[in-house]
Parts: C-alpha cells; sequence; structure tokens
C-alpha cells in the first residue's frame, strides 16, 4: 500500500551487515534509507555501527536543504543504534520501531536489501572482482535500482519521483568493465603512456566522471577520459580477448589487494612464482580454482611455515636430538609464547639442548603417564622390581581392616650433560591415611648430626684415611614390616571390582615408618657384621680391629664409611 | 659408590691439606629460586645495629608461609656456615608472625649469601685431637624477652666442628650470669664431643680448653665467689663446677677481642667479621668462580692471637678434589 503521499513523509532506515569481509576501503556495514513515497534509496557504508547517528543526522541536513522538506516520520528496527529519543525529538521526528523480531514491519527496507543484493551479486559474478570490491558492487548496484523502473511506481523511475525529471543514462557504462584512463599530465613524459589500464569501479557520487581502479598500481581513482572497452572483463581471465590483446593480465591478480586474503584464496594464494602464461598456456587451467588444484599436485610437499614455530618443528630439524626423547611432535596451536620467542637465534647445539630440556615432562597423575610409552615402560618396571623384592601378597582385605592408599610419582633423572638418563616411576603409599597404633608405632629414625659428620671428616682428615660414600638403592624397600599394613592395589593394576589388596611384607616408601624400619634393618645388618653403635650418637657404627678401623656414618639412605684400609670398605660395600 | 663428594646436599672436597664443606649448589638453588640470583652483593650478613622485634611496626607479611620455607632452608644452610648462624638464629624467631622488617633483614643475608656463596669449612689435615671452646653471650640482647644469647664454638685441634648461637631459655641478671649459662651450655657439648671422640677411639685426656672473655664468670665456675649475686642461678649450671673438678676443661681469660664466638652473639660489620671468618676456617675455595667480589684472604691479623689461636686458613693452596 503506497500510504506516503509526499516524499519524505516516512522513510525506512536499516543497517547491513556487518559482512565478514572487510571491503579494500575498510567497510564491513552499511545504512541504507529509503523514501517511502518515491522509493529512492541512499547507502551509506560504514565501519561501525557508531557511525550511524551521524549519517543519519547529515542525512536530515540534506533532505533539508536540497528538498526544502523536513522528515516526518522515520522506521527501524529495534537496532540500539537507533535508539536516541533526544535526537528525534529536537528534530520533531517520529519514530516508528518493529516490534520484536518482526522485521516484516519494516518491509520496505528490508525487500529493497533483497533487491540491492540481488543486483550487486550478479555484478559480482559477472566481473568476477575479488570479494573485497563488494562496496563498488552494492554502491552501483543502488545507483542502478535508483534508475531502473518500477511496477510500483507506475513505471516510473525513483528517480524521476524524487528529482521530477527523468534521468540520463547515456553515461552507464558495463560494471567491472576494461577501460583505458588518461593518465595525468604534469608528471607524463612524452613517451610514457598516455593513459593506464583500469576496471572500471562505478560512479561516485556527485562528480562527473567514472571511478577505475588501475591495474598497474591497484588504487581507485576518478577520471572523466576513459575510453571503455565494455565486452572485456579482466578480471576473467579466460575470455578469449583476455589472451589475445592483454597476455599479462593475470599478473594483476596474483598482485591483487586483498585486505582479507582468507576470503578469497583462489586469488591472493597463488605463488608469484607461477610463469607468466606468454606461451599460450590453455585457457581452461587458467580459472582460479583449477590454478590451485593443478597447484596443489605440482610442488613439493614441505611443513607449514607456521610450524616452524613449533618445538616439534626445531626437534626434526635436529638429527642428532636425544633418541630418548619423546617425539612431542604432536600437532596443536603453538603456545603463544612462542609469536614473541624463537630459538632460531640459537646455534644448533643450543637449540637442541633447550628443546630437550623443555621437551621432558613429568606426569602427576596416572592418567597423564599412561598415554606415554616410555612412563608406561617405567611404571611396569617398578612393578616388577617390587615384586620381584617379594614386597607384598595379594590377598583379601579383612573385615574391620582399611586399605590405604597408594600413587606413583614420576620423576626424570637427568645426567650431568642434560641427557635423560632414565625416567622412573615410584610407588609410594599414601602414609598420611595411615592410623597410628594400627598400621605403624615408633616413627623414629636417628638421623646423624651435623656435629657428627664434622668429627668424622675431620678425623678421616687428619688420619688420612680413605672416604666413601654408598648410595642404597630403592633403600627404603629393604626394611621389613613388623606391623600388617593393607594397601591399595597399584593404578592401573587394579580393576574397580578386584576384591584383593596388597599385604605389604616390605615397607615402601611413602609409609610413616618406613625410615625407621630401613634403619633397623640396617643397623642390625651392621651389628651382625661386627660393628658396634656408638653410644654417643646412634648412627655411628665402629669396628675396630687389631690393625683396621672402619666406621659407618647413616644419614637416612645416604652412607659415609671410612676406613684405615682400603679392603675393609669393600668387605663392607659388599657386605651391604 | 665410590669416594666422598656429595652427601645430603654438602659438597666435600679433599686434599692432602684437609677436607672442605661447602653447600655452594644448595646456596644457589636457594638464590635462584627467591629471584636473587642478580642481587647486588653485601659482605656481612645483618646490619651491626640492627635490633630486630617481634612487635615490629612495619606490617606483617601476606604470605609469612614463603618467610617460613625460606628460613628454613637458610637453617639447612647452616651445617656448613657459621657465618650464618646468628642471623638465621634471630630471624627465625619471627617465623610465627614475620613482618615485612623480618623479611628486609632475610633478604640482606640473601645477598651476602650472594657474595659468598662458596663459602665453605675447612677442616684441616694437619691438627690434633685437642678440642678447644669458645663461649661468648651478649647480655639481654634480645629487646622482646630481654634473654641473652648464648654462642660458642668447638674447635678439634683447629677444626671448627660444632657450633651454636642459641638464645638462654632465662633472663640473666647480669652479663657474669649469662656468660656462665653460655659457659655451661658449651661444657655440654664439649662432654658430648669427648664422649663422641671416646667412641671413636680417640682418647682425649688433657683438659679441653675453654675460653670466655668474662672474668666473672670464670670466677664463679673455679671456686664460689660472689654468692650474693648468684645464688639465684639455676643449679643446673653449676655442672660446669663439677667437669672443672673432674679435669674435663680448663677456663682460661682472653681478651674480647680475641673472642671467636662474637660472631654468634652479635650482628657484626665486615672489618670484625671476617678476621673472625678466616680464624675459625672459612674458605671459598669457589673464590677465583665468583669474580673474587671479596674473600677471606684480606683478613689483616688485627692484633696478636693468643697463643691457641688459629691459623688463617689458606684459600688459594687448597685445590678441590
Amino acid at each position: 500500500m503506497h500510504t506516503s503521499i509526499q516524499a519524505f513523509q516516512l522513510i525506512h532506515i536499516d543497517i547491513w551487515g556487518s559482512f565478514s569481509v572487510t571491503s579494500y576501503s575498510g567497510h564491513q556495514l552499511f545504512l541504507t534509507i529509503v523514501d517511502d513515497y518515491s522509493r529512492f534509496s541512499w547507502l551509506f557504508l560504514m565501519k561501525s555501527k557508531s557511525e550511524t547517528r551521524g549519517l543519519l543526522s547529515n542525512f536530515l541536513i540534506y533532505v533539508h536543504t536540497q528538498f526544502n522538506t523536513s522528515i516526518k516520520t522515520i522506521r527501524t528496527d529495534n537496532g540500539q543504534e537507533f535508539n536516541m529519543p533526544t535526537f528525534y525529538q529536537d528534530h520533531g521526528i517520529i519514530h516508528q520501531t518493529t516490534c520484536v523480531e518482526t522485521p516484516e514491519q519494516n518491509g520496505r527496507v528490508e525487500r529493497k536489501h533483497q533487491h540491492l543484493l540481488n543486483v550487486a551479486r550478479s555484478l559480482m559474478f559477472q566481473t568476477k572482482l575479488p570479494l573485497t570490491y563488494w562496496t563498488d558492487c552494492i554502491l552501483t548496484s543502488t545507483h542502478i535500482i535508483n534508475r531502473t523502473s518500477s511496477l510500483i511506481l507506475q513505471n516510473q523511475t525513483p528517480y524521476q519521483i524524487l528529482f521530477n525529471k527523468p534521468p540520463t543514462y547515456n553515461y552507464f557504462r558495463v560494471f567491472g568493465c576494461l577501460c583505458f584512463a588518461n593518465t595525468l599530465t604534469h608528471n607524463r613524459g612524452k613517451f610514457q603512456p598516455r593513459a593506464t589500464k583500469c576496471i572500471f569501479l562505478g560512479y561516485p557520487p556527485h562528480i562527473k566522471g567514472y571511478k577505475v581502479l588501475d591495474l598497474t598500481t591497484c588504487k581507485t581513482f576518478v577520471s572523466r577520459n576513459v575510453i571503455f572497452h565494455e565486452s572485456i572483463f579482466p578480471s576473467i581471465p579466460n575470455t578469449v580477448h583476455t589472451h589475445l590483446v592483454f597476455p599479462d593480465f593475470p599478473q594483476f591478480f596474483y598482485s591483487f589487494p586483498c585486505k582479507s586474503s582468507q576470503q578469497t584464496p583462489s586469488y591472493s594464494l597463488l605463488p608469484a612464482t607461477l610463469p607468466l602464461q606468454t606461451s599460450a598456456p590453455p585457457t581452461s587451467t587458467l580459472i582460479p580454482n583449477d590454478i590451485s588444484q593443478l597447484r596443489r599436485s605440482a610442488r613439493t610437499t614441505h611443513p607449514p611455515h607456521y610450524l616452524q614455530q613449533y618445538y616439534c618443528g626445531t626437534m626434526a630439524q635436529i638429527p642428532s636430538a636425544d633418541p630418548i626423547s619423546p617425539n612431542c611432535s604432536i600437532p596443536g596451536k603453538p603456545h603463544s609464547l612462542f609469536y614473541f620467542l624463537s630459538t632460531s637465534q640459537l646455534s644448533l647445539q643450543h637449540r637442541a639442548f633447550t628443546s630437550s630440556i623443555s621437551l621432558v615432562f613429568e606426569p602427576t597423575t596416572y592418567k597423564q603417564a599412561s598415554s606415554i610409552p616410555h612412563w608406561q615402560k617405567a611404571m611396569t618396571n617398578e612393578i616388577i622390581a617390587l615384586e620381584q623384592n617379594q614386597t607384598w601378597d595379594l590377598v583379601l582385605l579383612p573385615h574391620n581392616k582399611s586399605a590405604i592408599g597408594c600413587k606413583l610419582v614420576y620423576k626424570v633423572k637427568f645426567q650431568a650433560d642434560g641427557k635423560v638418563e632414565r625416567y622412573k616411576a615410584r610407588l609410594v603409599a599414601k602414609g598420611y591415611t595411615q592410623q597410628e597404633g594400627i598400621d605403624f608405632f615408633d616413627t623414629y629414625s636417628p638421623v646423624a648430626k651435623m656435629t657428627t659428620v664434622r668429627v668424622f671428616l675431620t678425623i678421616a682428615a687428619v688420619n688420612n684415611w680413605h672416604l666413601h660414600q654408598l648410595d642404597v638403592d630403592n633403600a627404603f624397600l629393604h626394611g621389613d614390616l613388623h606391623e600388617k599394613v593393607y594397601m591399595q592395589l597399584p593404578p592401573g593394576y587394579s580393576t574397580p571390582h578386584d576384591p584383593r589388596v596388597c599385604k605389604l611384607k616390605k615397607s615402601i616408601y611413602g609409609l610413616k615408618q618406613a625410615s625407621r624400619q630401613w634403619f633397623s634393618k640396617l643397623s642390625t645388618s651392621l651389628l651382625l657384621f661386627g660393628f658396634l653403635q656408638a653410644k654417643s650418637d646412634s648412627s655411628l657404627f665402629i669396628r675396630k680391629t687389631t690393625n683396621s678401623f672402619i666406621t659407618v656414618l647413616i644419614y637416612v639412605d645416604d652412607v659415609i664409611i671410612t676406613s684405615n684400609t682400603f679392603t675393609k670398605i669393600n668387605q663392607v660395600k659388599q657386605f651391604l | 659408590m665410590g669416594k666422598l663428594k656429595y652427601f645430603i646436599g654438602i659438597e666435600v672436597a679433599r686434599s692432602a691439606k684437609g677436607i672442605v664443606l661447602c653447600q655452594r649448589k644448595y646456596a644457589l638453588d636457594i638464590l635462584a629460586d627467591n629471584g636473587f640470583s642478580g642481587a647486588r652483593p653485601v659482605s656481612f650478613p645483618m646490619e651491626t645495629t640492627l635490633k630486630l622485634s617481634a612487635n615490629d611496626a612495619s606490617p606483617p607479611l601476606i604470605d609469612p608461609a614463603s618467610y617460613r620455607r625460606l628460613i628454613g632452608r637458610l637453617l639447612y644452610l647452616t651445617i656448613t656456615r657459621p657465618d650464618l648462624s646468628y642471623a638465621i638464629q634471630t630471624l627465625s624467631q619471627f617465623m610465627a608472625n614475620p613482618h615485612t622488617m623480618h623479611l628486609q633483614a632475610a633478604e640482606r643475608v640473601l645477598r651476602y649469601l650472594k657474595a659468598t656463596s662458596g663459602q665453605g669449612l675447612f677442616l684441616k689435615a694437619d691438627s690434633t685431637f685437642h678440642l678447644k671452646a669458645y663461649s661468648d653471650s651478649d647480655w639481654g640482647g634480645c629487646i622482646d624477652t630481654r634473654r641473652s644469647v648464648t654462642g660458642y664454638l668447638v674447635f678439634l685441634g683447629d677444626s671448627l666442628i660444632s657450633w651454636k648461637s642459641k638464645k638462654q631459655p632465662t633472663v640473666s641478671r647480669s652479663s657474669a650470669e649469662a656468660e656462665y649459662q653460655a659457659l655451661a651450655t658449651t661444657s655440654c657439648e664439649v662432654q658430648w664431643l669427648v664422649y663422641l671422640l671416646k667412641d671413636f677411639h680417640i682418647n682425649h685426656s688433657k683438659p679441653a680448653l675453654l675460653y670466655t672473655d668474662n672474668k666473672p664468670a670464670s670466677e664463679i665456675a673455679s671456686n664460689l665467689v660472689h654468692h650474693e649475686r648468684t645464688k639465684h642461678i639455676q643449679l643446673d649450671c653449676h655442672l660446669i663446677r663439677e667437669k672443672l673438678q673432674d679435669g674435663l676443661l680448663t677456663i682460661i681469660h682472653i681478651p674480647s677481642r680475641f673472642q671467636l664466638a662474637d660472631a654468634l652473639t652479635k650482628p657484626l660489620g665486615c672489618l670484625t667479621l671476617h678476621p673472625i671468618l678466616s680464624k675459625i676456617g672459612m674458605v671459598n675455595i669457589h673464590s677465583h668462580l665468583e669474580g673474587g667480589y671479596w674473600n677471606l684472604q684480606h683478613s689483616t691479623s688485627i692484633n696478636k692471637e693468643p697463643e691457641e689461636s688459629q691459623q688463617p686458613a689458606d684459600a688459594a693452596m687448597i685445590t678441590a678434589g
């Protein structure tokens, strides 16, 4: 229904966008204003929605000056950008909004959008311009539609109704066609070209000229002196004319300015190394999609350049990388740090060192470790060692007894030069769940006093005795357990319905009495060997024979031995 | 297995001249973990005029656990570092409620550690098995409780083997009383060391020498004089009299300037601290690695030493391993 009886009685406004592709001019949205009476449309490109208010107030002034009238009513949807009541009040404008989620109430402008985009799409398809030039398509389509007659306007054009004069069409040209724009005189030598190859990009408002895109510099400018070749579209390289007349057209596409290259991959991702097809290549291969397919099959594959930022990329470049190091080339996103940090400045050895340090990681839970083979192996080794040592019996848990938990702890042992020595998994009991009086009684274990250590060393120094140290592997596992302690099955070896538990025979790491049991075991065997425990420090053991003197000092699992004869030390070591 | 190199965090370096114990790696780890690897070094651990109090005006620390952790690690460092004993003894009194002031003092200790990370204890090879002890006290050293601080050093021959810096359990009415208590503590330690030597089949027949710079205290120990002023002294302190009569030890008076245990009872500046450290056998075998910021070599003989004093250990002569 044609409700308005004069122009600007009612205007419909809407915003289109934001479009995912930013145009070469930086625009993502446009504001459409449709006059209800004449159906004339104004289209304003925008970079953000906040420009709406300024555009709208400029439009009011424009209408007032040009048409000597004022806008009575504005109809919009409920967009926040249109919500400026004081602005409307100042101009005495009625602001009509649609109901929520009812865009059909703003149907005039929505329908206009459909029309505009239909035309713009067809322009785009005809010319095959890159998507970043969508703004020129949409502006040109507005220009055309305003000058196209419509049935609803009794076969008149919006232009005619608004301006009361028929539009002229003699300046119309085919959008996207090849044209030659005259070069400017002031920088032009006598033997320089008088014109440059361009693409026609539409009609600039209020200028008598054409907007063209220079194919050599990829800049847009407005020129009046243009010669058009309206049957040739430079952006479509497979037209016969293109090859015959302009063999270097593809070059244009390879250097086409694309602000959002990801949306125009068939153009911008083509490498500049592709030979220009001067020797008449088959025309079909120059269709952009075909080109990219051809490219994919022809080129040698190498890892994407972004992978150079990965540590796995660094490792891949180092053939001498430590073979024990886990192969961590798990694809994934690079850590954001690597946008700022690069190892490429380091020497090869240093890079290998850095990566081998950072590659090694110690899992904290069974879940993490169980997925990595070398940790699995370490865990299996630990369990096998414990079973060979007869650490436990598998029994059913008696009534009114509770089993304490256990877990595996993981540690990477390094050699002095930073190489991984081995991966070590250690089963520890959760000793903190033990109950005093049931699971353990005494926990005290003597350690050497520091003064004793110093006296020990002083005497050894003065007497010039041999000094040796002894590291006991799995020291705590040697201790016998007198209490009845039940432990759950180690993680990875238990099933949810397995009723069995481990009845510990040896003290394992983590038990409260572990160090005590170890010390008592060690001291018993030393006493059996003929040592005497010193009264003044119970971690000191001394054995004196007629011509030999040997002392042993114990600090948990660190043991120092000193003796006047070397053979005695070896005897003790053998014994232990 | 093999020769002794590294034992519970102590690096052991041996040569024909003796054994050096140091905790350089441990000290550097502490520095690195606290971000003091690049700190400005200082030459003594605690400012000489500093009197720390539990009720400090400075704000309490937001994270007291980090202070406790730091002091705990420094405590383990005193295994080979008698020079840190007094500072850490003082700082560890504020573990319950540390204030910013205390953390600042602890950070100064770290900066001293930065300068002296390779400092270690030298156990001389050519030495006798004769116990010598220096005993000292700082009367009313703690400003909160007005208790005194005991400090003692025990040498086996020329090697320092035992030391302690500890606040006394009771308040003393006089400096002599504080010294007397210190003598008692020292004599207990000497007694234990004699037992320990006996376990090593070393017969300590000569009486141990016990040096003190307080005349009244040695007089009280020898015979019961000054009854009017000493009658309140706790009975257990009088065990020293028994030890004297048993011939376990002899008390010798020395002037205060030769008192080596001074370093364990009060904060000392570098001019007094460094000579003492060189006398008690602290050396830095790593000094050539540390740019020679300072080391104990420049200790000058401030005065003529008493007859049984230590030979300054010659750090440069010792080669590691």
